[in-house]
């Protein structure tokens, strides 16, 4: 028996042996606390705004709104659950329909409520169960019983898509964990992708960045008119990298980064990241969209990207495996 | 491509003399001499790899790594540069396209892309080596070579270095740029040994037979595809210096009017520039120097 003694002792020791060394692997850390962890919060954020749409104050039931927001924000700045389960890739147009189809949802939803159709029955198109809907439903006009109702199916739909997300991301860990180099792929391709969507669609479009408007501030084209909660989604996009890129929050990408190719290239991109971050926090509360209230934060996205892709090209290592560049 | 020092080129997959590669060339090699010729002697081993042209390309091999190391990799245009310029370019007319393909499919058309268009781009600038006639002053010191070993492959005019690196630059950049663009950051390289998969299977372990005088043919049907060591070797006869430019495939040659089977060239093993030549190449310092006077007196001449 008194081997037990000291076999069991070791045993106690060697737990948190384990689990450290778990926390110290940065894709297995990557995949637990950024995207299935943001994952669940959304699942929780959602859960949230079904309560509240029972509340009578409309400051709870506009917070639980902007609280989801910012909560999907982050789930989509890492969305990379498409690639490993086919179902999953229309996901996020399932919850929100924003810069996807010529369909004015406002308009559509405004007449259906003004009808007197079953929501359940009136809702038959997903794009009158997303973001954008629930935006318009809750915060276009004043709260009444029947807002309330076609919200409530709404809710009921985008909650059911964040649960098969973070259930998707259960399921997928494994094959994430499996090809690692992969998974780092699609990882920084969500948030080249979304860094550049947030700053085009989400910022340049609205406060006249782009050629195509440039000096035309156009507040009704941002994601969530209504509710004003856009800022908020801007807001997660941001968080979402600075969980994958800032020094405090290693082990993640930015820890792959040094040890594979050093600290070079990804240090131009946490200080481009910084900036943004830093220009999102001083922008003033009733910024609206300005354009000049704008040009921080849009320039330092702008900075983000350029330096992932140089980063990127650095680490793809174009000019290595060609055996022998030379002629014959 | 990272070059320590010149042992590091027989350690790193991605180099034609890999070790490995040097190893299943060498038994391939033996395995086809006992069979076409008969047992190997010592004497000829000792012939072959330490005569004049052997020992030349030994010393011009350590040339070459040093101009590579000096001039090529820090100064000239890299890839990276070139992707970024293409990225950049592409990014300033044109919202990026975030194609939305199976991560294997990106994988496996980068990697085929970058093979297939740097044979392509490699297949054209032989060609251009050949016939321009200025190029050709530089491009003849690799022909000068009148017993090929592996290493002969490293018996390039710096100058000719400096276009095949910016070839490589340009190629590489751009398919890179491309598909970032297209693809956004789901992009690598499928490799073996460190070197792309394609080379890798289709070329680097008869690689090296290209410069020998182990006449290996891969038969005339497959010869249309693939450019085999034999049909390597028929381009160094000076009576088919103008046939079999490509580097993996012979489809280029095959497209573009320039291939010989091995089966239709004479069988001898005569290479070089022809008789009195190769004295204007024996030497690291002539290598270096002859092209530039053959143009200095080309030119006096016109």
């Amino acid at each position: 028996m008194k081997i037990f003694t000291p076999l069991s002792f070791i045993c106690l020791l060697s737990v948190p042996l384990f689990s450290y060394a778990q926390e110290k692997d940065p894709y297995a850390s990557i995949y637990d606390n950024v995207i299935q962890h943001n994952a669940d919060n959304a699942v929780t954020s959602c859960l949230n705004l079904q309560t509240a749409l029972s509340s009578k104050s409309d400051d709870v039931r506009h917070q639980a709104f902007v609280t989801l927001a910012k909560s999907w924000g982050k789930v989509q700045a890492s969305y990379i659950l498409g690639d490993y389960d086919m179902n999953a890739m229309d996901y996020p147009l399932m919850i929100d329909y924003f810069h996807s189809g010529n369909e004015n949802i406002h308009e559509s939803i405004e007449r259906l409520v003004s009808r007197d159709s079953k929501p359940s029955t009136a809702l038959y198109k997903n794009s009158y169960k997303t973001m954008g809907a629930i935006d318009s439903v809750m915060f276009s006009a004043d709260w009444t019983e029947r807002r309330k109702e076609f919200a409530k199916v709404m809710v009921a739909n985008v909650c059911e898509r964040f649960t098969q997300i973070s259930d998707g991301y259960k399921a997928n860990r494994d094959a994430f964990l499996f090809d690692v180099d992969r998974g780092l792929s699609l990882v920084v391709n969500a948030e080249i992708e979304h860094i550049y969507k947030t700053r085009d669609w989400r910022i340049a479009q609205v406060s006249g960045l782009t050629k195509a408007n440039l000096g035309i501030t156009k507040p009704e084209l941002q994601q969530y008119p209504y509710s004003q909660a856009s800022w908020a989604f801007i807001g997660g996009i941001l968080e979402t990298n600075e969980q994958l890129l800032g020094e405090k929050k290693q082990p993640n990408v930015a820890t792959i980064a040094y040890e594979k190719h050093g600290k070079d290239g990804i240090n131009a991109v946490q200080t481009a990241l910084k900036a943004s971050l830093l220009a999102y926090k001083n922008t003033p509360v009733d910024h609206n969209f300005k354009l000049n209230e704008m040009i921080p934060v849009y320039q330092g996205l702008l900075d983000v990207q350029k330096a992932f892709y140089r980063h990127l090209v650095s680490e793809i290592g174009v000019s290595a495996n060609l055996i022998d560049a030379d002629g014959d | 491509m990272v070059i320590d020092t010149p042992l590091s080129l027989f350690l790193e997959g991605s180099n034609r003399i890999f070790w490995g590669y040097l190893i299943v060339s060498a038994i391939i090699a033996a395995v086809w001499h006992i069979y076409n010729v008969g047992t190997i002697s010592f004497s000829k081993l000792k012939d072959y790899w330490l005569n004049a042209d052997a020992k030349l390309d030994y010393r011009y091999f350590l040339v070459n790594w040093l101009f590579k190391v000096l001039f090529i990799l820090p100064v000239l245009l890299s890839a990276n540069t070139v992707a970024l310029w293409i990225l950049n370019g592409l990014n300033s007319f044109s919202n990026p396209l975030f194609l939305s393909w199976y991560y294997r499919d990106i994988v496996l058309a980068y990697t085929l892309s970058l093979f297939v268009l740097g044979d392509l781009s490699r297949y054209w600038l032989h060609r251009w080596m050949h016939t321009n006639r200025w190029l050709w002053k530089f491009h003849q010191v690799h022909h000068s070579a009148e017993s090929l070993n592996p290493f002969t492959f490293y018996r390039l005019h710096p100058v000719e270095i400096i276009l095949f690196a910016l070839r490589n630059a340009l190629v590489a950049g751009v398919v890179t740029g491309v598909f970032i663009f297209c693809f956004g950051a789901r992009l690598n390289l499928y490799t073996v040994l460190g070197g792309n998969l394609f080379i890798v299977i289709l070329f680097s372990f008869t690689g090296n037979l290209r410069h020998s005088h182990i006449r290996l043919s891969y038969g005339p049907w497959l010869e249309r595809l693939l450019i085999s060591p034999a049909q390597h070797q028929v381009h160094h006869q000076q009576e088919n210096m103008h046939k079999n430019f490509g580097s993996v495939f012979a489809l280029w040659d095959w497209f573009f009017g320039s291939l010989r089977l091995s089966k239709d060239a004479s069988r001898h093993q005569q290479f070089g520039l022809g008789s009195g030549k190769r004295e204007k190449f024996d030497g690291v310092i002539k290598i270096m120097m002859q092209p530039f006077f053959d143009i200095y007196k080309n030119f006096n001449r016109n």
